[in-house]
């Protein structure tokens, strides 16, 4: 895959929320592409549509108005398994309260997502102890996540996230929960995934110093992108002809 | 995914509400469990009565009619001698049958000489209700033989019911005048011997029964025939397909009889028997909503403390049929273990209420029997395996509305 082919495209993308009985405009008229191999960071203040925008690429939301599309792929089309099963094997997300799943330990958090595809046991223990050791928690792979620091916690996530080969990792404030040093690791971790596993990564953020190590900023602010550096926008011409 | 193992962890995981769960799914298996084993046991003891005490035997057999027409025309319904012979030829050359006997009942007035009352009698021979009295009735064959009172070298021996003999003052030893009459209508009488008094287990007859000798009442009664064929039978457990083919054999023998089994005879036994059913499918049912509101509420609440983790599982592509599953596993493993724990409670309480002796009345008997529980699988396997449905039913109603809802809903949860 190179790193120019389109992965995802947002057309023209809405997302409207209601709060009892008032309309809250999440995200107006989003339109850009996301490119196989990007690491790309979403910006912009509390309540500017960052989560939502993530929401919608990760898939475990769905617009208002508007159409994504996975390469050929229009989500809207597909049924809730089908979804389910697509998110499975092509996406990564990693949680900004990492969400591990407290009855199981490390390795098995990472393994999680291969058993749900039917990989066997054995196997998927295997790969996520191999992924573990490369994100540097090869000592702590029968730890259960009470027992993991909020650094090791996101590691974790992040493996678990990787463990299915995706083509893109979806990290919704992924250092918010961690001290500027753990999240710099964690970010430089992510980069170190991206240029070596070729892996896509976008990511939200409102910590300057974790978008200045970033090559592609979006920046948004009460639901429109309002600054995009190294980012494919979509112009107007671009969307209504796709 | 192995929803087994994952299933197991959660239930682990809240230890204290699992084991608070499990404790009530328990709790109403073993009140479900006493209850049935105790009337298992009061079936038991009426199956006995009737069986033994009533001496119904497995199988009655008379002439076709003769239940609805044998009072008014009792002569046209007796076997002659050559009959009677005949058929209990035939029942006990079937393989299947243990005994065969003739009886005769009469019915008339009982005199002490200065006061007298009703009375029916069943007349039995001797010694063949010897080897009634040995029938198996579920493993009991130790009884008080009472027909060892009627013997049969001395045919006026009588054994009466011990509330006929307090209401005309007699006891063992003293003599009875029985009025009856023949089987044409003639009025007939014979002074019998008391060599017993006991109790006949059943309050509706202890206080007019007379178990007196077969050939005495043939006598009174004026035959040399019988009006019934009781038979006891060598498996009890086939005794529909004995009574087919007992049938069978009697009227390829030119007989025109008609049967019937003793709990279909027994006054008692059917009605009692319904009764307590009834009674009992009604608190299994009750139990049964307690235990499913129990673990919906646990369920529920697993639900809604795991709402985040559910958005978490499905974000990671667990599809909402696999949310069902893994909470229909978690509440069919709770109900299991409930079960499997309450089956050594009532075991250990079968054998403390054994060991202990206890004893008790039964409804519609006047004797006492020990407070047993009977343990049978067809009273268990029905409510185990009621008790696992409601633990799934509760978990699929728990977890389907969470299952449905938005994986985005389902994370922005804060716990």
């Amino acid at each position: 895959m190179s790193k120019s082919s389109t992965l995802i495209e947002l057309n023209s993308v809405y997302k409207t929320y209601f709060l009892g009985t008032q309309k809250v405009k999440a995200l107006k008229n989003i339109n850009f592409s996301i490119m196989h191999g990007d690491f790309i960071a979403i910006a912009g203040p509390s309540g500017s549509g960052k989560s939502s925008l993530l929401n919608l690429i990760s898939m475990i939301d769905e617009p208002t108005n508007g159409e994504i599309l996975y390469g050929d792929v229009k989500i809207k089309d597909l049924t809730d398994n089908q979804i389910t099963s697509f998110r499975n094997k092509k996406i990564g997300i990693v949680f900004q309260n990492y969400n591990l799943i407290p009855v199981l330990n490390a390795v098995e958090n990472v393994a999680f997502p291969l058993q749900i595809n039917k990989v066997s046991k054995k196997e998927s223990i295997e790969r996520a102890s191999n992924l573990l050791e490369e994100v540097g928690l090869g000592e702590h792979l029968n730890h259960r996540p009470n027992n993991l620091s909020g650094g090791q916690k996101q590691r974790v996530a992040i493996a678990r996230a990787l463990i299915t080969n995706p083509e893109i990792v979806i990290a919704d404030e992924p250092t918010a929960a961690l001290d500027s040093k753990t999240g710099m690791d964690i970010i430089n971790l992510m980069k170190h995934l991206n240029e070596t596993k070729k892996t896509t990564f976008i990511f939200s953020s409102h910590d300057p110093k974790v978008i200045d190590n970033v090559d592609s900023v979006i920046t948004l602010r009460d639901g429109e992108i309002i600054q995009a550096e190294n980012a494919v926008l979509k112009s107007k011409e671009e969307v209504i002809n796709s | 995914m192995n929803y087994l193992d994952f299933a197991i962890r959660n239930i682990r995981r809240h230890k204290k509400r699992s084991l608070v769960t499990i404790f009530t799914i328990c709790l109403g298996f073993t009140a479900l469990g006493i209850m049935g084993g105790i009337l298992n046991n009061i079936f038991s003891r009426l199956k006995e009565q009737s069986i033994i005490t009533e001496k119904l035997g497995h199988i009655t057999f008379a002439k076709e009619g003769f239940y609805e027409n044998g009072k008014l025309h009792p002569e046209e319904y007796l076997w002659n001698e050559k009959e009677m012979k005949s058929i209990i030829s035939i029942l006990e050359n079937s393989g299947d049958v243990e005994l065969a006997t003739p009886r005769l009942s009469l019915f008339g007035i009982a005199s002490n000489g200065e006061a007298s009352t009703i009375f029916i009698t069943e007349a039995i021979v001797p010694e063949d209700d010897h080897v009634l009295i040995k029938t198996n009735v579920d493993g009991r064959t130790d009884r008080e033989d009472i027909s060892l009172a009627v013997a049969k070298d001395k045919n006026s021996d009588v054994a009466i019911g011990s509330e006929l003999s307090s209401s005309l003052k007699l006891k063992e030893g003293d003599y009875l005048t029985l009025l009856t009459t023949t089987k044409d209508g003639i009025a007939n009488a014979a002074d019998v011997d008391i060599k017993k008094v006991y109790n006949t287990g059943n309050p509706a007859n202890n206080d007019k029964y007379v178990l007196s000798n077969f050939y005495m009442a043939q006598e009174l009664y004026d035959t040399k025939g019988a009006e019934r064929i009781v038979v006891t039978l060598k498996e009890p457990k086939n005794i529909g397909e004995a009574q087919v083919k007992l049938n069978s054999l009697l009227k390829a023998a030119g007989y025109k009889v008609e049967s019937k089994t003793w709990d279909k005879l027994s006054l008692t036994f059917g009605k009692v028997k319904t009764m307590f059913e009834v009674i009992f499918r009604v608190l299994t049912m009750i139990i049964t909503v307690i235990v499913l509101l129990t673990l919906l509420n646990t369920m529920q609440m697993a639900v809604t403390e795991r709402t985040r983790e559910i958005g978490t599982i499905r974000a990671i592509g667990v599809l909402r049929k696999n949310i069902i599953k893994l909470f229909c596993a978690e509440g069919i493993i709770m109900g299991i273990i409930g079960c499997l724990l309450a089956l050594p409670i009532l075991f250990l309480i079968a054998f403390i209420l054994k060991t202990l002796n206890v004893t008790f009345i039964p409804p519609v008997a006047s004797t006492e029997v020990p407070i047993a529980l009977i343990l049978k699988p067809s009273k268990i396997v029905p409510v185990f395996v009621l008790f696992v449905v409601a633990s799934l039913v509760s978990a699929f109603l728990a977890s389907r509305k969470i299952a449905k809802q938005k994986v985005v809903i389902s994370l922005s949860r804060t716990n």
